[in-house]
């Protein structure tokens, strides 16, 4: 382990990292420049062609439920002095492995920062982000996090929080009694997505809410009240679609300390989908958690949106087993936004930054929403934890409203075209994380957005 | 743990579109007190008082769907906290002015964002990747070909210098 000093801060460079050329000045500039404690960066990879390009790995924003399931921040980080000796001491901490390291010198920094630069080289054996279990035990020890830490293959911790309240959950399915073919089957899509939360979910707590248009067949009426049975509120809605002005009118009528917004054409899979996601909010500055949404043949429909530089869904199309760039998509993380489609938040946040924005109909109220909570200083995350089936045609056309577009660039330009959670250098227009090198610019890239996602 | 499945046999209203009226022909509700839960262990029963707080002003024919014990919808807990369509309506509104305030913090941000940027205020869409347009269609000329060709034709260690030095 080779230790850099630089400027008040204190680098741990491990003996198979080489920090790039003038990187300790740069760091240190960047760090002042930023008022930073802790920093990490970039970094390229040499494969054993010596006439092949490094590999690149990006690393997001500073994302601390993800730097619990595994080291993202790569192995070579800095931190100012005075948090390198509230967390032990540059001796103690370069015996430790890179994941405990990182973890220690987090809890005790109070801004993290990402710089957007290549800062180390390594050999492409250490482009995976590496996890330590017993660390990410001790640090959830630490932190007060009760739960239990599972390794997911040996790239990732999974940490199962333990929930120590049982709040009631008020589950909201706006729905205008669509019915449609699931798995071959006709059926009542809300229907379907309230009988198999009552059914499947585990958790005991839950209410419905229905907003019904009023246009709502009779039929589809009857099978949506039997399917809800005692637990189901049925609200009449006669304006013309507002998804958001509904979910709005069906907060008001339920004093539950949750809301699971939950789509009519959904079908959960995890029973314990709801303990799950509220788990989250044993940290009192998340305000809204969604779950892996999956499509109908089970392939990702999301896993959390990021602005790339217009919203998207990340891994969208792709198989639910693959592990993403840097194993993304197997650990719980922070992302931008979450789809509404199934997504759970108190109540009296919800209320605090105003609802669902009516401005926005039915394409980005989401993402309006998560960008409010990001305003008020709650974080959004996305986990792999649980999952729902998303029904969402695959192959339905995304419609842009140019209003709506209008109405999200006024308000959250700033936000959309530096998304955090993302990387300035990624190649744009991409469901997926790929650093964006010349030599592979795609058509897709060169002509623009072709299909940004309609979240609804 | 509270539960406040009353199933007071009360129409929830509509709560949008003051001038329209909710006919009663679109559900039948149930009437009596809801002592069926499957989910819950020991359902209780609560009185409650205020039953018309949410009904539209049309009188409405309440009608049992079948047997008491099978309730298809309950309106307690609008019943219960007292909600008053006209209440609904000024909540909705406050929740449009909570948004609204922090529409306008966002917007400011945003302005402040697009001063330091040089971006002009016209109406926001996504935006293209022009440039990489623009490098594909320049790269394409015919007057690159000569240079394309011998590029090509370099030695590999070269062509990957060129590349690292270009990236």
């Amino acid at each position: 382990m080779k230790i850099a000093w630089t400027g008040g801060l204190v680098g741990f460079v491990p003996e198979h990292c080489d920090l790039r050329r003038g990187m300790r000045r740069t760091v240190a500039k960047f760090a002042a420049r930023t008022r930073a404690d802790f920093v990490y960066g970039d970094s390229l990879h040499t494969t054993d062609d010596r006439y092949e390009e490094p590999m690149q790995v990006l690393r997001p924003g500073w994302s601390p439920e993800r730097l619990r399931g595994h080291n993202y921040v790569g192995d070579v980080v800095f931190a100012t002095e005075e948090v390198v000796a509230a967390a032990g001491g540059a001796e103690f901490l370069s015996a430790l492995s890179a994941h405990d390291r990182s973890l220690r010198l987090s809890e005790r920094a109070q801004r993290h920062e990402r710089m957007a630069r290549f800062l180390y080289v390594a050999d492409w054996r250490h482009a995976s982000p590496g996890a330590d279990v017993v660390a990410v035990r001790e640090h959830c020890l630490r932190l007060g996090i009760t739960g239990a830490c599972e390794v997911d293959g040996a790239s990732a911790v999974r940490v199962r929080r333990t929930l120590t309240t049982r709040p009631r959950v008020a589950v909201i399915v706006p729905t205008r009694g669509t019915h449609a073919q699931v798995w071959g089957r006709d059926r009542i899509l809300a229907a379907g997505a309230i009988a198999s939360l009552r059914a499947t979910s585990t958790y005991p707590h839950l209410e419905f809410i229905a907003v019904l248009d009023h246009d709502t067949p009779a039929d589809a009426r009857r099978e949506i009240e039997a399917a809800g049975g005692a637990a189901l509120t049925c609200i009449d809605y006669d304006r013309p679609f507002n998804f958001a002005e509904k979910v709005n009118i069906a907060a008001l009528h339920t004093d539950a300390d949750y809301l699971l917004l939950l789509n009519d054409d959904t079908e959960i899979v995890s029973p314990d989908i709801v303990e799950t996601l509220l788990s989250y909010f044993e940290d009192r500055d998340v305000g809204l958690v969604g779950p892996t949404l999956l499509y109908e043949d089970g392939t990702i429909q999301s896993a959390g949106h990021f602005f790339n530089p217009v919203p998207y869904d990340y891994y969208r199309g792709h198989s639910a087993d693959i592990p993403g760039a840097s194993n993304m998509l197997r650990v719980a993380r922070e992302v931008s936004s979450v789809i509404a489609a199934c997504a759970l938040t108190p109540r009296l946040l919800f209320e605090k930054v105003g609802g669902l924005c009516t401005k926005f109909p039915g394409n980005y109220n989401d993402i309006d929403y998560a960008l409010k909570l990001r305003m008020v200083g709650k974080r959004t995350i996305w986990t792999p934890l649980a999952a729902c089936h998303h029904f969402e045609s695959k192959t339905r056309e995304p419609v842009m409203k140019p209003a709506d577009v209008a109405e999200l660039g006024a308000r959250w330009r700033d936000m959309l075209e530096r998304d955090p959670y993302g990387h300035p250098a990624l190649q744009r227009y991409q469901f997926v994380w790929k650093s964006n090198r010349p030599g592979q610019r795609s058509v897709d890239e060169a002509v623009g957005p072709t299909a940004p996602i309609a979240s609804k | 743990m509270p539960t406040r499945r009353t199933g007071c046999g009360q129409r929830v209203a509509a709560v949008a579109c003051l001038g329209k009226r909710v006919g009663t022909e679109t559900k039948s509700n149930f009437i009596g007190n809801d002592v069926v839960d499957d989910r819950l262990v020991g359902p209780r029963i609560e009185v409650v008082d205020e039953l018309g707080s949410l009904v539209t002003e049309e009188a409405s024919v309440l009608e049992t769907s079948g047997a008491l014990h099978a309730a298809k919808s309950s309106g307690s807990r609008l019943a219960h906290m007292g909600l008053r369509r006209s209440e609904i309506d000024a909540r909705l509104a406050e929740l449009a002015a909570v948004d609204a305030r922090l529409a306008d913090r966002a917007k400011a941000n945003a302005a402040r964002y697009r001063a330091e940027h040089g971006i002009s205020d016209e109406p926001y869409a996504f935006p293209t990747y022009r440039s990489a347009e623009e490098k594909k269609v320049w790269v394409h000329k015919w007057w690159v070909w000569p240079l394309r060709f011998f590029y090509r034709h370099l030695p590999i260690g070269i062509r990957s210098r060129i590349k690292r030095i270009a990236t």
